[in-house]
């Protein structure tokens, strides 16, 4: 199995706060990982610091192999929010055509233009190129996100709690292309809606400053309280059944 | 009605008029996207203390704008860089600083003072063929960066921090965006003034993103708005004998407040 994501002693602090601790997280072929954690916990800011977009402090992250900040091509990114301005003039094709902007990218104009279209079709948006932005539904707007993440072929793509608006014409859930893409892809997905994410992913860990990762799908009482610091029938009200398997295994 | 180009200093003040409109249309778009308006004025204010230090040192008063409002352009720069809280009110200051020395300055030139007004409020029927010239080059470099530099320009614009997960040079984007502001600073001085250099440069494309769907078309729209704009302008200040950087640039906000009955305040 070839090693998609190496993380190794991790640390981030930022403004002299410790916002990760000594996270080690080990990724391959196309894995599904899903992390929770509470608001604050350190989410964004993991993905950030794979993306070299926050400075860490220790440690070492590996994207296929490279270095990450030497592999930004590889890694396709799902930002949390939507940090543009939605009335800017530009249309669907000009902004996914962005995301192969980075140096190593040198595409002829007509590839681009079938990239562009494939990874429309992916996302179920074919035939939006000249659409502007600023006339797309939330939904249509982050399907248009992962296209461009998607326009650069990544090994890795990361999802910062994207919301699965359920407006889309094909019907076709937004969990399922997730599932689709992860044929190829390796996936992170960012999340604090824990029943959605369960249901889909491979593997789940939980994050607050400190990485709980059991290598498994099973998120444990422990694990849970240890991230959330609240009693785990809290959190785990309206939990599909199976994501909290009985906990027997040994620590 | 044409008996005005008779006159060589209105074919100058029209030929000024276009090369200043179509820095504007180009430059005023990212800024009116970005919406950084503030950090524009900041740059063409401190382009005073050039003008002051050009005149002091007997040089073209245009080439000590360009070095002063490019060194605002640096500083507001590693600012950005820096994630500086006080952002705004460091540009403040830069922006008095910059006025302040253009006034000590001018006081300090021996003989001969110019007129303050000039520069402040423009005075398009004084310009030398040697300012077109530099305004010339300075339309010449805008169109080139910002030709080969389009797409990197949108991506920043757009959405920065994707930019920066792309490993494009964001800051170093950034200051030469800032840099072509200067440039444009430049090129209105004669025109409109410093004070009303912000406005020709964003009233245009605020109305022009009204109309379009790309940041090329408005780029295009603006300039040709800008065209209109101080065309009318110059003319009305001509028959009328009012100032001409404020007869363009009321022109223009009538054309603004045209646009907002047009489309219904859409904006
Ligand atoms: N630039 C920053 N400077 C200081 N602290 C920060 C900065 N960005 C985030 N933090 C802090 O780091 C912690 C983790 O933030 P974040 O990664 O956004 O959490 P999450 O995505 O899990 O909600 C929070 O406590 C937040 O306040
Ligand atoms: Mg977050």
């Amino acid at each position: 199995m070839k090693k998609i994501l190496e993380i190794k002693h991790l640390s981030v602090n930022l403004n002299g706060i410790d916002v990760l601790k000594d996270v080690n997280l080990t990724l391959d072929e196309k894995e599904y990982l899903g992390i929770i954690g509470p608001n604050g916990a350190g989410k964004t800011t993991l993905l950030k610091a794979i993306l070299g977009l926050i400075d860490i402090s220790s440690g070492y992250i590996k994207v296929d192999g490279k270095p990450a900040l030497k592999n930004l091509n590889a890694i396709g990114y799902v930002p949390q929010y939507s940090n543009f301005d939605a009335s800017y003039p530009i249309s669907v094709n000009d902004v996914i055509k962005l995301g192969c902007l980075g140096k190593s990218l040198k595409m002829s104009e007509p590839e681009r233009q079938n990239k562009v279209k494939e990874v429309l079709a992916k996302v179920n948006l074919s035939g939006y190129e000249e659409k502007l932005i600023s006339q797309l539904s939330g939904g249509e707007k982050q399907r248009v996100l992962i296209a461009r993440a998607l326009i650069s072929d990544p090994v890795l793509l990361l999802l910062d709690e994207p919301t699965a608006s359920a407006d889309v014409k094909s019907g076709k859930n937004f969990y399922e292309l997730l599932h689709e893409l992860n044929e190829r892809i390796t996936i992170i997905l960012v999340s604090h809606d824990i029943g959605a994410v369960s249901k889909y992913v491979k593997k789940i860990a939980c994050l607050n400053k400190n990485l709980v990762y059991h290598d498994s799908k099973e998120i444990s009482r422990e694990m849970l309280e240890a991230t959330y610091q609240c009693p785990v029938d809290l959190v785990a009200h309206g939990l599909p059944h199976r994501v909290l398997e009985t906990h027997n295994h040994n620590h | 009605m044409l008996e005005i180009f008779q006159y060589d200093f209105f074919l100058n003040a029209f030929l000024a008029a276009l090369l200043a409109s179509f820095a504007c249309g180009i430059v005023g778009t990212f800024v009116v996207v970005r919406k950084v308006v503030f950090i524009s004025g900041g740059i063409a204010h401190t382009a005073y203390g050039g003008i002051g230090l050009g005149y002091l040192m007997g040089i073209n008063p245009l080439i000590g704008a360009f070095a002063f409002s490019t060194a605002a352009a640096y500083f507001i720069s590693a600012m950005r860089r820096k994630n500086s809280s006080n952002e705004d009110t460091l540009i403040g200051i830069l922006w008095a600083v910059g006025m302040a020395l253009g006034i000590v300055f001018i006081s300090l030139t021996p003989g001969y003072t110019p007129n303050l007004m000039s520069y402040l409020f423009g005075d398009i029927l004084t310009v030398p063929f040697d300012d077109i010239l530099i305004m010339i080059a300075a339309d010449i470099i805008i169109a080139a960066v910002v030709f080969f530099n389009l797409d990197k320009f949108i991506a920043i614009t757009f959405d920065e921090e994707y930019s920066r997960t792309l490993g494009l040079p964001v800051d170093r984007l950034y200051f030469l965006l800032y840099v072509l502001i200067a440039l444009t600073t430049v090129i209105l001085i004669k025109l409109v003034g410093i004070i009303l250099v912000i406005a020709l440069l964003t009233i245009p494309p605020t109305i022009s993103i009204k109309f379009t769907k790309s940041i090329k078309s408005m780029m295009l729209f603006s300039i040709l708005l800008g065209i209109l704009f101080s065309f009318l302008g110059l003319l009305l200040s001509y028959y009328l004998n009012l100032a001409s950087g404020a007869s363009i640039i009321l022109v223009g906000a009538a054309g603004y407040i045209l646009s907002v009955i047009l489309t219904g305040n859409k904006n």
